[in-house]
């Protein structure tokens, strides 16, 4: 062992702890760390907070004033000020709260005796190709050059390699890391039979090539990306980017090379003639948060979302903390706050508003049609056309009944002034200041449907060639698309309307406003009388109490003295939606109006324009269409069963039409450049009102520079990153990948490579990892074989105490990762043995089962995520990543679980071990359905050709964890089932309750006290510390 | 750098078990006071400074209070309804653009009557008549201040000292530095109750209580007004108590066999979490079941106080958590946002927090809980003085005003009786004694006995901590 540690040093950095002879000290590894945690925040890169003009983060700033006097540690300013006993000169101060230890003072000492050598931060150096060292290979198993740099190191501290997990613990590890599902019993038994020296690569090869690595990869990406399925901030309502959510899969799944993939995602936009695919994939950057809180200054939250993509891509690509240099420069790391001005001019000029967050896919977006749902469209279209016919052949059954009725309506039309009849105006132009779509029902309304904005202004304009008007009727009809089917999509259904202005506009394009004279209204809310849309305040307003029992209100408004229409002009109202009341836009309404002063607001007739016109014409006269517009009023009017009956079905069929072609496409957004770029300033003190230096788009000093280019843009900014001789890409992604397999990147800190991250574990491992990423094209797949397919990966994960004493963290790799499976796998994993899985890829997000009231309880509540509608059928059933992430309220199943909250970006993984995890798993009703799932496989006679209790055991536990019960586990989980069993049979009742749980049928054909005891068991399995872990 | 409970047990448990102990350990681990021990050792080692205050009860008010009709009596206002806000007094302050756009700003003076309380004969608003009875064991700051302006960031801020998301809540920090005094209950506990004066209010977000870059067992665990007062606790229907009592044992008995064979110290861990688990699932009940409170303490707290979800049964059930050793309790009021029709609302949000909210005081008083009890009391920012809306002699509404607001506390060693800081005539700016939310956080701490520039975590390879970089004890409010 000690020859074998001796002899591996000579190609190793120096382990101190083991060496007699100590090795030479870097600066990097040894002395930096030290200087940074303690002097930097005041003798480092920030200028403004720098004390004494003394810098220690450059080898000119050490030799300067004699602070380091390489050889000469009683020369060295450095030595004697923080060697002193002095309270006023020791270094750090002792009101900073920072203190050196005696070690340390002495490894400053000492590197300063040995010279003092000076490096520049290690992860700001391009990785260098190097060949991996040269270990003792007879007691060793090396696979690849990964176990040749880990073996190396373990060597150093006399630590060996882990034999190799058992086969059936392999290929669940396998299974869950490479495609987040656990492996079938199929598998498992195949692979564990399979003596082929390759079997273990066929099982990875056929996991890479699963529809599920996308699903499972994608994984830490959307936590990175901080993807959501709301705009969070206070309102947090709803948005559409599942789009971009199934591009990530799918590029994994294709196994996009990572540069193409970093090249879309930043600057798919500014590629040229990029597809579809390649703007969706640029909503990576449009997954921040947005806000729609009402009196928000929009410039101030448009700052924020530009300060979110330079943090959130410097994170994920560069590792480094730019963020620090929001304010002020950077304190330990040489990144200036133009550094970060620099790049926050690539992300400053896209086409987006500062506070826009109501509607689904804010712009800049683009509409995507999804042709799945083609062939729904269709068969629905066929049947409104077989519906119509259907309508027209019985009105034509129904001659003489619709010649009476239409002599009827011709008596009430004759009268035109005598205020019997309401005359629905029919726009030809509708205008939405929010741009909300306005469209005309075949009753002559309109219906507002798209964003649901604050606040609104809407403009109705229709033609005033002849005739008298002295009357006007606004009516608000209630709707399924509202809120409680009310009024408005308001938070309760009621709308609040602040003025009511009518403009005549004659042809020659002169118009007046129009004086009311008084108007009245069918009922008002206490405080909001419809006298008070006549004034001109935008905070009072008329409103009613919202009914469902009341299909409609309606307000009269009398105009002053009579109009009279002429050839050319135009009647325009103005519906104004002001108050601070939020989205208290009428969602339905229909005007009309009467030559009449005297017409009451309730009673007469509704009759739309065409209708008359048509009716006054004589037969033998009338048009083709006119023709059809009287068979449709008749239609709406007529009283005949069976037109009554058709009339419905035509309507719910045209309902489900307009709602299938809304679903058929759907927003998302994606990053698009200004015609003409935004300037940028660096912001004094991070204030965004307070601009400073201008700047251009550049990338941090401290890096590679972005050569050729003038005025570069994103997409330069895409290909600087991913250029083959960037220092931090490559390592940054694959001490990433590293992390899902490892618990821990090789680099402890992924948030941070600066001089306050961690130093590497295996520095020399992590290079050749990167060099070799970028060798290979940025083959991603090939990544995770090698990782993979390395003897490290496939140790087992138990432990001895020797090992645990040496290596308590796992930190040299002296065994198999053994660590709490993430959120989203250990509810994908209960779903997956139980059967319940529904393993459709993609697609709208779903909401499984979470408990009642957590969004209720605290949502805003004119948000439009304010109450959580569980999902049925399959969508319960679909695998986590799909599960709809409300920002201001996770799904609690995966929050416990330490999932990330996708407010900001994380790259770095938590795992906590508490109560309230134990309490989901033992409670939830998806493990307690999954539990009787597995229960009711269990005694199903179709897995099982004996019935004998022992071998259905045997059959649980190696569906749950993989690997063979042994004969005392069987006997404990046997005698376990007997209590359980007994138990239930005392308690029958109890038994059928806990058949209940969940959604999925229960079977029928077998005893309730037997499925409930089983139902225990599989419970049992599924909490096992070995069932919640990857092993 | 500070370890969390977890990792000390784990260490423990290595010790023993590095000493061939093995499951004998695991059974002491699991003893029944083990869990306090640990704790105990724990939290006193992170003391650094002798703590007043053992246990928090904040009560956040949101929404943003109206101090100028509660706390900061302007009676020389009267004569200046209606007028212009002097320019001198805005000091171009920027406004949110719910106001900016306003052709005017007129004064709108409380119409609420103020009388002076206690023996300090401090002013209180009429809409506060059960405050008024325990003024003398309040300290009223009328000079906090704060950053932001809406919402969001302003709440964000309060609670975790930074508008942007991504921090740690004040909960969660106490609950990293001091850990917890029970073991059947989490250390920060979170209580939810809407407001009555304003339905449509601004909503809450489950990152307030989160616990950022710390550990996530650190985060407040949300009590919901449901059958389940915590998500999870109650055994699925068809499983009893003795039922599930035996499937733990056999749970626990299999991974016992597993951490034999596979030596990692997390399955220890595990065995203890779901013990933990297993107490919680009574502790959480009997919590929440208010029948054995006398008559007389559920008059004090008001009929509310009966009904699951109320600020008041909040404030009785927040008194029975720290009762119980839990380390911060932390009630949000929500409906304090009276853009307009405030006096309505106004008088509605108080009928709904006032009289509990010193019933709490009283209930802590009379059993001895008050001197290590802090309770806190307020909102994210302030209102303004001028109208939002239209003035008229019954109804104005304000806009958020983040220069100068009131916040109480009480308990703790604070100094009862105290009325801190001054605001000007319009009670617009501060002219006395400022108290920033920093301060505040740092006061918070200093009282549970911490140091607030001495609790840090790294992350992204900065230590970071509550207060940023800022933050100064309020050392004239305390006794």
């Amino acid at each position: 062992m000690i020859l074998r540690t001796i002899l591996s040093l000579s190609v190793l950095y120096g382990s101190l702890a083991i060496c007699a002879e100590p090795l030479p000290l870097h600066f990097n590894r040894d002395v930096r760390p030290i200087l940074s945690d303690n002097c930097f925040q005041c003798h480092g890169q920030d200028a403004g907070n720098r004390a004494a003009d003394v810098r220690l983060d450059t080898a000119e700033g050490q030799r300067d004033k004699r602070i380091v006097v390489a050889g000469s540690p009683e020369t060295s300013q450095l030595i004697e000020r923080i060697f002193s006993d002095d309270q006023d000169s020791v270094m750090p101060p002792p009101d900073s709260n920072k203190k050196l230890t005696a070690a340390q003072k002495e490894l400053v000492k000492r590197w300063i005796v040995e010279g003092a050598s000076f490096e520049k931060h290690w992860s700001l150096t391009p990785p260098i190709p190097r060949e991996p060292p040269v270990v003792d290979q007879v007691n060793a198993t090396l696979h690849n050059p990964i176990d040749q740099f880990v073996v190396a190191e373990l060597a150093a501290r006399g630590l060996t390699q882990s034999p190799q997990a058992e086969r059936a613990t392999l290929i669940r590890r396998l299974s869950l890391d490479l495609i987040g599902l656990p492996p079938s019993t199929e598998e498992v038994e195949e692979f564990c039979g399979d003596m082929s020296p390759n079997a273990y690569e066929k099982v990875v090869d056929r996991l890479l090539k699963s529809p599920h690595f996308g699903e499972r990869l994608a994984l830490p990406w959307l936590d990175a990306a901080r993807y959501a399925d709301t705009h969070g901030y206070q309102k947090d309502n709803h948005r559409t980017m599942w789009l971009w959510r199934d591009w990530v899969i799918q590029a994994m799944n294709a196994n996009m090379p990572f540069d193409q993939f970093t090249i879309e995602q930043l600057a798919g936009d500014l590629l040229p003639n990029p597809t579809q695919s390649q703007l969706i994939a640029t909503g990576f950057n449009r997954n921040h948060r947005i806000n729609a809180e009402a009196g928000s200054i929009a410039e101030e939250f448009r700052s924020e979302y530009v300060s979110d993509r330079v943090e959130t891509t410097s994170t994920v690509w560069l590792g480094l903390t730019l963020g620090c240099a929001r304010c002020h420069d950077h304190k330990f790391d040489p990144i200036t706050q133009k550094d970060y001005y620099q790049f926050y001019a690539f992300f400053n000029s896209i086409d987006e508003k500062g506070v826009d967050g109501v509607g689904p896919s804010p712009g800049p977006q683009i509409d995507i049609r999804l042709p799945e749902s083609d062939e729904a469209i269709a068969a629905e279209n066929r049947r409104i056309e077989k519906l119509k016919d259907g309508l027209q052949r019985r009105v034509e059954q129904l001659a003489q009944v619709r010649s009476k009725w239409e002599q009827q309506l011709n008596d009430t039309v004759g009268e035109v002034d005598s205020g019997k009849f309401w005359l629905v105006a029919e726009p030809n132009r509708l205008q939405s200041d929010e741009k909300l779509k306005l469209n005309i029902q075949n009753d002559g309304s309109v219906l507002v449907s798209g964003d649901n904005p604050l606040n609104d202004v809407q403009t109705i304009e229709f033609a005033f060639d002849t005739g008298r008007l002295q009357s006007l009727r606004l009516e608000a009809l209630s709707d399924s698309s509202h809120t409680h089917g009310g009024y408005a999509r308001s938070f309760d259904g009621s709308f609040v309307l602040s003025g009511f202005e009518v403009e005549l506009v004659r042809q020659d394009d002169k118009s007046e406003r129009v004086a009311i004279e008084n108007a009245v209204a069918s009922s008002e809310k206490t405080d909001w009388p419809i006298a008070a849309v006549l004034d001109e305040s935008a905070d009072t307003g008329w409103s009613t109490v919202a009914s469902p029992n009341l299909p409609t209100q309606a307000a009269l408004f009398r105009l002053s003295k009579p109009l009279v229409g002429e050839v050319g002009s135009t009647i325009l109202i103005r519906l104004r939606y002001e108050s601070k009341e939020e989205q208290s836009m009428i969602g339905r309404f229909r005007i009309a109006t009467s030559p009449s002063d005297r017409i009451e607001l309730e009673g007469p007739a509704t009759l739309a324009t065409s209708v008359v016109t048509a009716l006054r014409t004589d037969i033998s006269r009338r048009t083709k269409s006119q023709s059809k517009l009287l068979d449709q009023a008749f239609i709406a009017h007529s009283s005949d069963s069976e037109l009554v009956r058709l009339r419905s079905e035509l309507q719910a069929a045209e309902e489900e039409y307009s709602k299938l072609l809304e679903r058929a496409k759907t927003g998302v957004m994606v990053m698009k450049e200004l015609p003409k770029k935004r300037e940028t300033f660096v912001h004094t003190r991070g204030a965004y009102d307070q601009p400073g230096e201008k700047v251009e788009a550049n990338t941090p000093s401290c890096l590679p520079k972005l050569s050729s280019v003038d005025t570069p843009n994103r997409l330069d900014l895409a290909r600087w990153l991913v250029s083959p001789n960037h220092p931090l890409t490559a390592r940054v992604a694959v001490n990433r990948y590293w992390q899902v397999y490892f618990g821990n990147g090789l680099v402890r800190t992924p948030e941070d490579y600066g001089t306050q991250g961690e130093w590497p574990t295996h520095p020399e491992l992590l290079d050749w990892l990167a060099v070799e990423f970028v060798r290979s094209g940025w083959d991603v797949k090939a990544l995770q074989k090698l990782i993979v397919m390395s003897a490290t990966y496939q140790q087992t994960s138990n432990v001895d105490p020797q090992r645990l004493e040496l290596d308590p963290d796992n930190r040299w790799l002296s065994r198999g990762a053994r660590f709490r499976l993430p959120a989203h796998i250990l509810r994908d994993q209960a779903l997956a043995t139980s059967g319940l899985l529904v393993p459709m890829i993609g697609g709208p997000p779903v909401k499984p089962f979470q408990p009642q009231g957590l969004w209720e309880g605290i949502a805003g509540i004119n948000s439009n995520t304010t109450t959580y509608q569980m999902d049925t059928g399959d969508n319960l059933y679909r695998r986590s990543i799909y599960t709809y992430w409300k920002r201001a309220v996770p799904p609690p199943s995966m929050m416990i679980f330490d999932a990330a909250d996708r407010e900001i970006c994380s790259v770095k993984r938590r795992l906590t071990n508490t109560p309230l995890q134990a309490l989901t798993t033992l409670n939830d009703p998806t493990y307690v359905e999954a539990s009787r799932k597995l229960a009711e496989s269990a005694l199903s006679t179709a897995i099982l050709n004996s019935a004998e209790n022992r071998n259905r055991i045997r059959w649980m536990v190696r569906r749950v964890i993989a690997r063979p019960a042994t004969v005392s586990e069987i006997d404990i989980l046997e005698k376990a089932l007997t209590t359980y069993r007994s138990h239930y049979q005392a308690k029958r009742e109890d038994a059928k309750q806990l058949l209940q749980v969940g959604s999925s049928q229960v079977d029928a054909s077998l005893d309730p006290v037997e499925v409930a005891a089983w139902s225990n068991l599989a419970l049992l399995m599924l909490n096992l510390d070995e069932a919640l872990t990857k092993e | 750098m500070i370890s969390g409970n977890h990792t000390l047990n784990r260490r423990c448990f290595l010790d023993r078990s590095a000493n061939g102990l093995g499951v004998a350990a695991l059974a002491s681990l699991l003893a029944k006071d083990h869990g306090v021990q640990a704790d105990e050792t724990n939290r006193n080692s992170r003391l650094h400074v002798p703590p007043k205050a053992k246990r928090v009860i904040y009560l956040f008010q949101s929404g943003g209070p109206s101090q100028m009709d509660l706390f900061d009596y302007k009676p020389q206002l009267a004569e200046s309804y209606d007028r212009e806000l002097p320019d001198s007094v805005r000091q171009g302050q920027r406004f949110t653009t719910m106001t900016s756009g306003q052709g005017r700003f007129p004064i709108a003076p409380s119409i609420f009557r103020f009388a002076q309380h206690g023996q300090n004969g401090t002013w209180l608003s009429e809409l506060l008549p059960h405050t008024a009875k325990v003024v003398d064991d309040l300290c009223i700051v009328r000079s906090m201040h704060t950053e932001a302006i809406n919402h969001d960031p302003a709440v964000t801020f309060f609670q975790t000292g930074s508008q942007q998301p991504g921090r740690p809540s004040i909960g969660s920090w106490l609950s990293y530095g001091l850990g917890s005094e029970n073991e059947n209950l989490p250390a920060f506990v979170v209580l939810l109750s809407r407001g009555s004066g304003r339905p449509n209010c601004q909503p809450l977000y489950d990152r307030l209580w989160g616990s950022g870059f710390l550990p996530s067992q650190h985060q407040g665990v949300k009590f919901l007004s449901n059958a389940d007062p915590v998500a999870y606790l109650a055994n699925p229907a068809g499983i009893d108590a003795t039922l599930r009592r035996k499937m733990l044992d056999d749970l626990a008995e299999l991974n016992r066999r597993k951490f034999e064979l596979a030596g990692d110290p997390e399955i220890a861990t595990r065995i203890q979490q779901y013990e933990l688990a297993y107490r919680m699932q009574s502790a959480v009940p009997e919590l929440v079941d208010f029948s054995n409170e006398s008559a007389a303490t559920l008059e004090g707290y008001g009929p509310a106080a009966q009904v699951r979800g109320t600020y008041a049964s909040n404030c009785l059930l927040a008194r029975r958590l720290v009762e119980r050793g839990v380390r911060f309790v932390q009630l949000y009021h929500m409906g304090w946002d009276q853009h307009g029709s405030l006096p309505k609302q106004l008088r509605g949000q108080c009928l709904d927090t006032d009289q509990a909210s010193a019933a709490l005081i009283q209930d802590l008083k009379q059993r001895g809980l008050l001197e290590d009890t802090l309770v806190v009391w307020g909102g994210e920012f302030g209102r303004t003085i001028y109208s939002q809306g239209q003035l008229t002699h019954d109804n104005y509404g304000r806009d958020h005003h983040p220069r100068c607001f009131s916040v109480w506390m009480a308990g703790g060693r604070v100094k009862p009786g105290l009325v801190y800081g001054e605001t000007d005539d319009h009670s617009y700016n501060i002219v006395a004694n400022p108290v920033h939310v920093h301060d505040l956080q740092a006061t918070l701490l200093h009282l549970t006995g911490i140091d607030h520039k001495k609790l840090t975590f790294r992350f992204q390879g900065r230590d970071f901590r509550l207060t940023d970089v800022h933050g100064e004890i309020v050392s004239s409010i305390l006794s």
